[in-house]
């Protein structure tokens, strides 16, 4: 039988599920039957083909490339992230500074296209570090992609594994300690195993990231040879533009079967708690506490990585033309200019507005189904660990696959090229992360005040708007912000929802390109130039670094992408 | 001379909070100790001291005769038991017992050896495949005691190691650790805030009160003749009497508060004699006893009558108050006074 308070709390969750089956769940349904049609290429209209897209498959020169290179981002960006994460972990874990963090997760919360402008400046080998290092061409090399996508990524996984060492017991630190276990031989005899789950959440985590990798190979793939690093998201975009939808369709319903594997992998990971056993222990390894000096010298080498990317690009960007193209590259500029960065507002305002505008009623739009949805589900058990579990799997699924029918929707509503067309369809790939987020918060937010609230005569909804919402300052803030981020990184649903800037008409309005595709193809494609092109990027990474700042005490415990539920 | 295991001149702080100082504290070999203090009173602090998991910011740690204060937890010679227990989850029973040994890289079969013996005295054989939570809370707590005593260390510790437990178990195993000490002849430091179980358990009590030992003795020497107030209220019920309110017993002497436990008052009748009148209050029954609020004057004090014996609330009663076990206190310590024999 039902209670009353949960019959309430079901309407709670409602708008989200709503949400979800429209532009989630039927979009993976409307893919499958795509791939038995084709486009009427003059009135429009899809006709059944029957196998003749799968065919297709076959058919297409340079598959093979296309595979070998979704195969390398799906498997080397995940070790690298791993191998890396592990010990940038501990050595934070070890110095213990709280201002590490923050400055270890800029690099992933910056919009993916600014990151991979960021590498094309550094990588180019006349103008960029790379000069210094070795005169190669990278730009047609999947090994390009694969720095970004970990430059970017790392981040994530540390964040993961950290969170998951800083939650073990100090009782059982102290245990270790009296056992006489320390060091390197803590590390694997006792903290590994302990974050085993952890570990794995950021692996699967980190090859969901790495299978479809899209944004840098957008950004990379003018000056690259053709196909050299393209991977199946990226070509089943490509199929989309040049209409053939239907093949398209085959490549995102393969994509939607590989990551809805991995998928129900990392949802187990999440939500079920996995039995350990082990009896390894690494009698080899030293057991001595890793030296304070030696622990910062290695972090101090993984910050050069994380943030000399930055110092180069804002380097850049107040250098004058002629030293931007300087051979050998100039680091210090000798005379400094703001010249960029006048032109890239000029150019730039109709596109940062849209992202702006876009962003903030993604967010708010996401918090007002998500927030409510996440609540429900924590406190009154609606849905449970299976709508937890959905949530999670929508999560870890490519955004690339509902480009087709997410399109179709908003073109059906008549909202293609327009701020609200955008702020219906980012929630998609927004509002998993949201619920999830909240979702943790108000699992261990105190019980006893919604249950004092319904003592004192407050229904559900009640409870929730006057109660609960006003408490949760804290969770509401970061997640607000952190949904702003992910909406203002975003990059395929503009390129597939727009084709024009905003006309900067707030009484007629039109156009919605966002500050993504400003970055990422307008600026640095039309005309060689540099110095507003880095001027721009420098304006993207604004919100991220405002995030960062205010949630640089919260976001620990807040992401927790990789931690049991229990 | 000075103990083959003692504290000297030890102090440590948070911050500005002085968390524990001890000028001297020497423990006898193989000796039950227990330190028993409110929450906050600083008794974690000295184990942990002891332990080596804090550094003092001065004085001297000697275990086995040799200053250790430098010296890391694990070279030290002693086990810690903790509140929790802090089994590692993703060992079994044994690889839990064995880990202190494992890391020194001793030969597997005298680690099997140490592992069999401890694993016998702690009555655990059934259990050595499985992983901590299979295991009860008692079990658990089995476990980190033989995890603690593996390695035979001259000094074993525990952190209130049974106030995560039932209440039947907590008395059951209070015989089993007392038992497991005797049967390893081995120093015990136990700190609890439990007051019945530090004098059930402990050879000797140490009081632990505000960062400073206040009282260290025999339990039956501690309840008796508590050092203070504080230490007389913490040990068991006990009823104050300003001096002018028992001037009439014509107890001669320096102090100005005298201390009757509750179970060295008698109740009796109005007509039969007495030293004190008052009215009955509330009465408590509970089980074993019964716990009877009288008041005496503006005084209102407690004491034990048999479990069957019901004097209703109002009644007005005598008080017979055993001067024998008075204890005299001015300015809240403890003096001597000596008791006219009546």
């Amino acid at each position: 039988m039902r209670s009353p308070t949960k019959k309430q709390a079901l309407f709670l969750i409602v708008p989200a599920i709503i949400y979800f089956l429209i532009f989630a769940l039927y979009p993976m349904i409307e893919n499958i039957i795509l791939t038995f049609q084709q486009e009427n290429v003059n009135t429009g209209a899809y006709y059944f083909v029957g196998l003749k897209n799968y065919y297709e498959l076959f058919q297409t020169p340079h598959l093979d490339r296309i595979f070998e290179n979704t195969l390398i981002y799906t498997f080397l960006v995940p070790l690298f992230d791993i191998v890396l994460a592990v010990p940038l972990a501990s050595f934070m874990k070890r110095l213990n500074k709280a201002y590490i963090l923050p400055l270890v997760l800029l690099s992933s919360l910056i919009p993916l296209v600014t990151a991979a402008v960021i590498w094309s400046f550094m990588l180019n080998p006349f103008y960029g570090v790379l000069y210094y290092i070795d005169k190669v061409d990278l730009f047609s090399n999947p090994w390009m992609i694969v720095v970004i996508d970990v430059w970017t990524s790392l981040p994530l996984a540390t964040l993961i594994i950290y969170s998951g060492l800083r939650s073990i017991p100090p009782a059982i630190e102290e245990a270790s300690q009296m056992d006489g276990i320390i060091g390197a031989r803590k590390l694997f005899t006792i903290d590994l195993p302990y974050v085993k789950s952890s570990i794995l959440s950021a692996t699967v985590l980190m090859i969901l990231y790495g299978s479809f990798t899209f944004d840098p190979i957008y950004v990379v793939k003018s000056s690259a040879a053709p196909f050299s690093i393209t991977d199946l998201a990226y070509f089943s975009y490509q199929l989309f533009f040049s209409d053939n939808v239907g093949f398209a369709a085959v490549l995102m319903t393969i994509m939607t079967g590989i990551s809805t594997v991995i998928a129900l992998l990392f949802v187990r990971l999440t939500l079920w708690e996995r039995k350990s056993s082990g009896r390894q222990f690494f009698n080899f390894m030293p057991n001595k506490e890793t030296p304070r000096y030696l622990a910062w010298f290695f972090t101090i080498l993984y910050l050069a990585f994380f943030l000399f990317p930055f110092m180069w690009l804002i380097l850049e960007s107040i250098k004058t033309n002629p030293e931007i193209v300087a051979i050998p590259p100039i680091i210090i500029p000798y005379i400094v200019t703001t010249a960029h960065y006048t032109l890239s507002y000029i150019r730039g305002s109709p596109y940062f507005l849209t992202s702006l505008a876009v962003s903030l009623g993604t967010s708010l739009l996401v918090l007002l189904i998500g927030a409510p949805a996440a609540y429900a589900t924590s406190r009154y058990r609606i849905g449970g660990l299976k709508f937890i579990g959905f949530i999670l799997f929508i999560y870890s699924l490519p955004t690339v696959i509902f480009m087709i029918p997410v399109f179709e929707i908003v073109n059906a509503v008549g909202l293609i090229n327009s701020w609200w067309g955008l702020i219906i369809a980012y929630p998609v790939f927004v509002m998993p992360l949201t619920i999830w987020m909240l979702y943790n918060f108000y699992t261990n937010f105190p019980k006893h005040i919604d249950e004092a609230a319904n003592m004192d005569g407050m229904n559900v909804f009640k409870t929730f708007y006057s109660v609960i919402l006003r408490l949760s300052g804290d969770g509401i803030s970061v997640t607000l912000l952190y949904s702003f981020i992910l909406a203002w990184g975003a990059l395929i649903f503009p390129l597939a929802l727009t084709y024009t800037p905003f006309n900067m008409s707030l009484a007629n309005p039109s156009g919605a390109q966002t500050a993504t595709i400003f970055v990422g193809s307008t600026i640095g494609h039309e005309a060689f130039n540099y110095g507003a092109l880095s001027a721009a990027s420098v304006i993207s990474i604004i919100p991220s670094l405002i995030l960062i700042y205010i949630a640089r005490r919260r976001i620990e415990k807040l992401w927790r992408v990789g931690g049991n539920v229990s | 001379m000075s103990s083959q295991f003692g504290l000297y001149g030890i102090e440590k702080k948070f911050g500005k909070f002085r968390a524990i100082s001890v000028d001297t504290l020497e423990f006898e070999d193989d000796s039950y100790i227990v330190v028993l203090g409110p929450s906050g009173s600083g008794k974690t602090t000295l184990l942990r001291i002891v332990a080596g998991l804090e550094t003092p910011d001065r004085g001297k740690v000697v275990i086995g005769g040799e200053d250790v204060t430098n010296v890391p937890s694990w070279k030290r010679s002693v086990g810690l038991v903790f509140q929790n227990y802090a089994l590692y989850p993703h060992l079994t029973v044994y690889q839990n017992i064995a880990i202190p040994l494992t890391v020194e890289k001793r030969p597997v079969s005298e680690i099997k050896k140490s592992v069999d013996e401890v694993v016998e005295v702690m009555q655990l054989h059934d259990q050595v495949g499985k992983f901590p939570k299979q295991l009860s809370g008692g079990q658990q707590q089995r476990v980190a005691l033989a995890r603690a005593v593996v390695k035979n260390p001259k000094i074993l510790l525990m952190d209130e190691p049974l106030s995560n437990l039932d209440t039947r178990v907590r008395v059951d195993l209070r015989g089993y650790l007392k038992d497991t000490q005797r049967k390893l002849g081995i120093t015990v430091i136990h700190v609890t805030h439990d007051q019945e179980e530090a004098m059930a358990l402990g050879d000797s009590v140490v009081v632990v009160h505000k960062g400073e030992i206040v009282q260290m003795g025999k339990p039956r020497e501690v309840y008796g003749k508590p050092n203070d107030l504080f230490v007389a209220g913490f040990l068991g019920g006990i009823n104050l009497f300003p001096r002018e309110s028992v001037e009439s017993l014509g107890i001669e002497g320096d102090y100005d508060t005298m201390g009757i436990r509750n179970e060295d008052i008698y109740i009796v009748e109005k007509k039969d004699p007495h030293q004190l009148s008052g009215v009955a209050g509330y009465s408590q029954f509970l089980g074993a006893q019964t716990l009877l609020n009288v008041n005496v004057g503006d005084i209102k004090i407690m004491t034990r009558i048999a479990k069957d014996r019901k004097i209703k609330y109002g009644t007005e009663v005598g008080v017979i108050l055993d001067l024998k076990n008075a204890v005299f206190f001015k300015d809240e310590k403890r003096v001597d006074v000596k008791i006219p024999s009546i």
